[in-house]
């Protein structure tokens, strides 16, 4: 096989593995953007869709740039309200989450209500808020809330539960505290199962404010979306998609730069290489 | 710091699918201190379960373990335990995993950086002070560990089978620098192995188990003058030692004879 390259003293990284390794980590992903937007507009022109069924992304551009400052205001908004939600989430999560591994008591009283919580279909329960919260940058950020501490909350507690029993009892023979264990190695070990939650909830919370807006809002993208929909003003509503949807990536990508910061020492993050 | 370990009349069962299980016992037996104890015995038989209980680790179903008279108590300063995997923490470097044993205790930490320096240049990874876990090999993982065991200075060191999982010229290397680090006759220490050679090798004392529930079958003192190299292993007197305690074995129907 050519991927098994020897690689000499002389050369440490041959030519043909560098240009794969550019090519593989920016150049595929860009281009197959490229081509797939390509292939819409060519699409789009060739079929002569209507602007309200399907826009072309060109036309999606266009007004992107011509109502850029009240976008740029409704996404501000909806990052507010996504960042907010998010940050109130991961509080919880990981306060719940260490109550729960630290007590099997806990566990038994309140997990089973936050199992319930999160099988309750939010959007369902969504006009609900409205009632109680009422309309709002509150309502919206407790929508993220709701989606995302879930995911958080789980894998904190098993990344706590999952220290390695002997490591534990090698711990106890120094004479450690229950939170000097809790430091030393119960944290450290939960960490990248901790950070795999974060990362699976912060794709959720563009989504939650957006859902959150539907309902609650006469602000931000989703409301946006809402209003732009029913007056049949597609690309606006595209503008808006492509904005969450931007905003989803970027907070992605910081929480993947973030992993990479956190546990370089981590086998998932030492085997990137190839 | 003390005057030995007594053992009186341990036992130890566990609760296995509903059923009360014996797995150790009962082992009565005193350790002199600055002795080196090894214990062999088959698989199953409850060396690494009256391990833990020696060092309070574990809490025996009866009798009892007194350290200088008291009893041992789990978390007790001044024991120091290498088990079969080295157990090193990925997020520490090498001395980082080292000077645990002093965060835990709230040593001063120059005075144990000083001293954990010391035991990895002993050991012969000082140059991987820096370094990760990962970076090293399994015998140099496991020096380290050692390091850290020896870093409180201990008046008991228990090791679990501590060279199992290495090679075999690495094992060699690793017994006779185990001697070397040893702190004779300021540390007691308990040394688990399922190698009859290397039991006689490095202990002064052998003590042979039965199958489970694990007795002591025999108590076989090991005489020969220290330091020992491996050259000692062509001696007479060392294989008469490895063939009393390979007998004992036999008796017990744990080798064909
Ligand atoms: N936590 C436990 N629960 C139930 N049974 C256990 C537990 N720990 C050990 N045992 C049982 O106790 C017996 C002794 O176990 P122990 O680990 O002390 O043996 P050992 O002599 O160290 O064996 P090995 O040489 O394979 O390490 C075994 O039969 C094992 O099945
Ligand atoms: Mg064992």
């Amino acid at each position: 096989m050519t991927d098994l390259h020897a690689v000499t003293d002389e050369d440490p990284m041959p030519r043909h593995a560098r240009y794969r390794g550019w090519l593989g980590s920016v150049a595929l992903p860009l281009a197959s953007l490229l081509g797939g937007l390509v292939l819409w507009e060519l699409t789009v022109r060739w079929l002569a869709l209507p602007s309200y069924l399907l826009p072309a992304p060109s036309e999606i551009a266009l007004v992107m740039v011509e109502k850029w400052a009240i976008l740029l205001d409704q996404a501000r908004y909806t990052a507010w309200a996504a960042v907010a939600g998010f940050a109130i989430a991961l509080a919880i999560s990981l306060v719940l989450g260490a109550l729960i591994a630290a007590s099997r008591t806990v566990e038994r009283v309140i997990y089973v209500w936050l199992v319930v919580f999160h099988a309750v279909p939010k959007v369902v329960v969504a006009p609900l808020l409205l009632v109680w919260i009422g309309f709002g940058l509150k309502s919206s950020i407790i929508f993220v809330v709701v989606f995302t501490f879930f995911p958080i909350l789980v894998s904190t507690v098993t990344g706590l539960r999952s220290a390695d029993p002997e490591l534990l009892l090698l711990t106890r023979s120094m004479g450690a505290s229950r939170w000097q264990t809790l430091r030393a190695i119960r944290l450290p070990t939960a960490l990248p199962s901790i950070i795999a939650g974060v990362k699976v909830a912060i794709t959720l919370a563009p989504v939650g404010a957006v859902v959150g807006e539907f309902v609650a809002s006469n602000n931000g993208l989703g409301h946006m979306l809402i209003q732009s929909v029913g007056n049949l003003e597609v690309p606006t509503a595209f503008a808006a998609v492509v904005l969450v949807s931007a905003f989803g990536v970027l907070v992605w990508y910081l929480a993947e730069y973030f992993e990479a910061a956190v546990i370089p020492w981590h086998a998932s993050q030492r085997t990137r290489e190839d | 710091m003390h005057d030995g370990i007594v053992i009186e009349a341990v036992r130890r069962n566990y609760a296995a699918d509903g059923q009360n299980v014996a797995a150790l016992g009962p082992v009565s037996v005193s350790l002199v201190p600055g002795q080196t104890t090894a214990i062999v015995g088959p698989s199953g038989c409850g060396k690494s379960t009256l391990m833990r209980i020696i060092g309070g680790l574990d809490k025996p179903t009866a009798g009892r373990v007194l350290a200088g008279g008291e009893p041992v108590r789990e978390g007790m300063p001044g024991v120091g335990v290498v088990f079969q995997r080295d157990l090193l923490l990925d997020w520490r470097t090498v001395l980082g995993n080292v000077l645990l044993p002093a965060e835990m205790r709230g040593m001063d930490r120059r005075e144990a950086e000083r001293r954990a320096r010391a035991l990895l240049d002993e050991l012969g990874v000082g140059e991987f002070a820096a370094r990760r876990p990962w970076e090293l090999s399994g015998g140099m993982r496991q020096r380290v560990s050692i390091a850290r065991a020896l870093l409180c200075e201990p008046w008991l060191l228990l090791l679990d089978e501590p060279f199992s999982a290495l090679d075999a010229i690495t094992r060699d290397q690793m017994g006779v620098l185990l001697q070397r680090v040893m702190r004779a006759g300021k540390t007691s220490c308990v040394f688990i192995t399922h190698s009859i050679p290397e039991a006689v090798l490095l202990s002064d004392r052998v003590l042979v188990m039965s199958p489970r529930p694990g007795v002591i079958l025999d108590d076989v003192e090991v005489d020969l003058p220290r330091p020992r190299g491996l050259a000692l292993r062509e001696e007479p007197a060392f294989n008469a030692l490895v063939r009393r305690i390979r007998t004992q074995f036999e008796r017990s129907g744990v080798l064909a004879a």
